[in-house]
């Protein structure tokens, strides 16, 4: 077998372009699924970790639930609008609501968001047990207006430490450079890394964002040119309430439902639905890379084929050396098995990889982690699929090395 | 050692008419014996040594080599036998092409597995130093002379230590120095190891060289001296399709 083996090899090497671009074409039908698969669980995975550190419903302006968990939570997008400060009064006097953290969106330093909030964010925890999620690393938590505390990431970023001043900026992401608000804040603190997006963000009070605003006598509820919705002074962009239990949980969202002012979301459920989006775009790409498979196969099989009719000549010298029509049957099957189990190989370290660096460039981006973890689940249909191919698309060609005619081939009349 | 018995070869071809190309009723060739077959071209000897190789089964007849019976084994076995028991230089050498020299050797020895895993590649090197070419082992065919193909196909017919050796015009593309050493070489490596060699050949500077000549005309064969040829004239006179 190991004699067969290296006569498959030394065909495969006998037509080098033909074997390589084979194994392009099934490496990268391996690899597709796996990048699209990989990198559609580690985003889940960053998702839910994402909104792991506060395990809260939140409050905001109607419109879409799931912008507003992205906008709130993962800190994507434009928030969806602002709310009434009377709905935020109105939770803090809730029995309902154990925690109630003001959130005021809309503007940042340097693509950092600028979040205004309340020192109830201190208070925010994962579960009970848990220690709380934001802990000041150096410095103070702010105590006045246009002071700053910085997310762990964010210092980093920005290169700003304890003691320096930033200008911040209209809009969630970096704009014009001139479009700058007057009144610089000051950073006072930094926090520990939380390991959601929100390491990337910077704290001041939510008065400091009224009042930058009001200063400026912007429009009342847009940013002036980023056109994001802005919390003015009587405005809030969303609240994050930690209820007190399961069910104050849900009527807390039933209440919000039946109501016109604001809305209320499970990041859970909204993100669960985002997941539903993901899952359908995985299917999809991953019905193209099995059909990238396919089309892997003919390849292999249109190489193989024009090979055994190229090589009629050596298989009938092989014969004549004493090798028997099964051993050339043999040898022709493990040239298709070597090209695909070799493409199945260099999908996976290609997949992997592309799936890697893809999650690098993406969490870079958008302070959503993206885990990569290996698949196991896949290991089977990712062996089996090439395997199969490779068995099916050797079988002609391996009939036709079978059938050779010694004679007619060494001894053309 | 190689016995032929009653042989006929008829090649058909739809649509024109069948043509018999051998009609041998009985040939022996002992052990260690070294025939010349002489005839012309088309008149049957690579068909007749296709046959004796086990390659072409002919139309009618036994043959029977070191006591088998070559077509009454299946297939594998044959192909087995060959590898192990004869060997054969082609007329136009037909080496492995994309494999050296030396892997060139060393597959009809992993085919026949008469020579030891371990023992193979020295056997190789050493044949390969017989007919001067140590110094092309990692070559391959298309790098190599005429005159260095043959001697491969040479070395490679002898690595398994055949009992019967056939040689179809070996010398035909040499020069008669270089000639003269192949031929020297193959007599004795068969002499050596008892093998019988059976050279086809119309080249006349080697008939000095083998004391059985025969010839091979329009499929019948006659002796040119005495020997292995019995009743050479006797013809088969029913060819069937």
């Amino acid at each position: 077998m190991s004699y067969d083996l290296f006569l498959a090899w030394r065909g495969l090497r006998a037509r080098p372009v033909s074997t390589i671009i084979t194994l392009v074409i099934i490496a990268l039908a391996i690899a597709l699924p796996i990048t699209v698969l990989t990198l559609g669980d580690g985003a889940r995975q960053g998702i839910i970790r994402a909104s792991d550190p506060f395990g809260v419903l939140v409050v905001g302006a109607k419109g879409s639930g799931q912008q507003l968990v992205l906008s709130t939570i993962l800190l994507q997008g434009a928030p969806v609008g602002n709310m009434r400060t009377s709905v935020f009064e109105s939770l803090q006097a809730d029995p309902r609501a154990a925690l109630v953290v003001p959130l005021a969106l809309g503007d940042n330093v340097g693509g950092a968001r600028i979040v205004g909030t309340s020192d109830a964010l201190l208070q925010l925890r994962p579960t009970v047990n848990e220690p709380p999620a934001f802990r000041i690393a150096s410095g103070a938590f702010f105590a006045a207006d246009y002071q700053a505390v910085l997310g762990a990431g964010a210092a980093q970023s920005l290169g700003l430490g304890i003691g320096d001043q930033f200008a911040a900026a209209h809009g969630v992401e970096r704009g014009l450079d001139d479009d700058v608000h007057e009144t610089p804040y000051t950073v006072v603190g930094i926090f520990d890394e939380t390991q959601s997006p929100y390491d990337d963000a910077v704290f001041v009070s939510v008065s400091s964002v009224w009042k930058a605003h009001e200063a400026e006598g912007a429009d009342p509820g847009l940013s002036a040119l980023a056109l994001v919705p802005v919390a003015a002074s009587d405005q809030l962009t969303a609240a994050l309430v930690k209820p007190v239990g399961f069910i104050e949980a849900n009527q807390l969202w039933q209440t919000f439902a039946a109501g016109t002012e604001a809305q209320a979301a499970f990041p859970g459920q909204e993100l669960g639905a985002l997941f539903d989006l993901l899952a359908q775009g995985e299917r999809i790409l991953t019905i193209v890379g099995y059909l990238v498979l396919v089309i892997a196969g003919l390849t292999v099989f249109l190489s193989l084929y024009s090979a055994i009719a190229a090589r009629q000549g050596a298989i009938a010298l092989m014969r004549s050396l004493g090798a028997d029509r099964l051993t050339i049957f043999r040898v022709v099957i493990l040239e298709a098995l070597l090209i695909t189990l070799i493409g199945a190989l260099v999908g996976r370290v290609t997949g992997y990889g592309a799936s890697v660096a893809i999650a690098s460039i993406l969490s870079t981006g958008s302070s959503i982690p993206i885990p990569i973890r290996f698949l196991p689940s896949l290991e089977p249909l990712l062996w089996l699929l090439p395997i199969g191919l490779g068995l099916l698309a050797g079988i002609i060609p391996a009939v036709q090395a079978y059938r050779v005619d010694v004679i007619e081939k060494l001894f053309p009349a | 050692m190689l016995h032929i018995d009653a042989l006929t070869h008829t090649y058909t071809a739809s649509g024109l008419e069948a043509r018999t190309v051998l009609q041998i009723d009985t040939w022996t060739v002992e052990r260690g014996a070294q025939v010349l077959l002489r005839g012309v071209s088309g008149s049957g000897k690579t068909t007749l040594f296709n046959i004796i190789a086990g390659l072409l089964r002919p139309t009618h007849g036994m043959i029977t080599l070191d006591g088998r019976a070559l077509y009454s084994m299946g297939e594998s076995a044959r192909d087995r036998f060959r590898a192990a028991r004869i060997g054969y230089i082609f007329q136009t050498h037909h080496l492995m092409p994309g494999f050296t020299v030396l892997e060139n050797l060393l597959m009809p020895m992993q085919f026949a597995g008469v020579i030891p895993a371990h023992q193979r590649n020295e056997r190789a090197r050493s044949l390969l130093d017989h007919v001067g070419l140590s110094a092309h082992l990692h070559h391959r065919p298309n790098q190599l002379s005429t005159g260095q193909r043959l001697r491969v196909a040479v070395a490679r017919a002898l690595v398994n230590r055949p009992a019967m050796l056939l040689a179809d015009e070996p010398t035909a593309a040499l020069d008669p120095d270089n000639a003269d050493r192949v031929m020297t070489f193959l007599q004795e490596s068969c002499r050596d190891s008892d093998a019988a060699l059976i050279v086809a050949s119309h080249d006349p500077a080697l008939a000095a060289r083998f004391p059985t000549r025969l010839d091979l005309r329009a499929g019948r064969l006659s002796p040119e001296s005495d020997t292995s040829v019995r009743e050479p004239h006797t013809i088969i006179e029913s060819a069937p399709a």
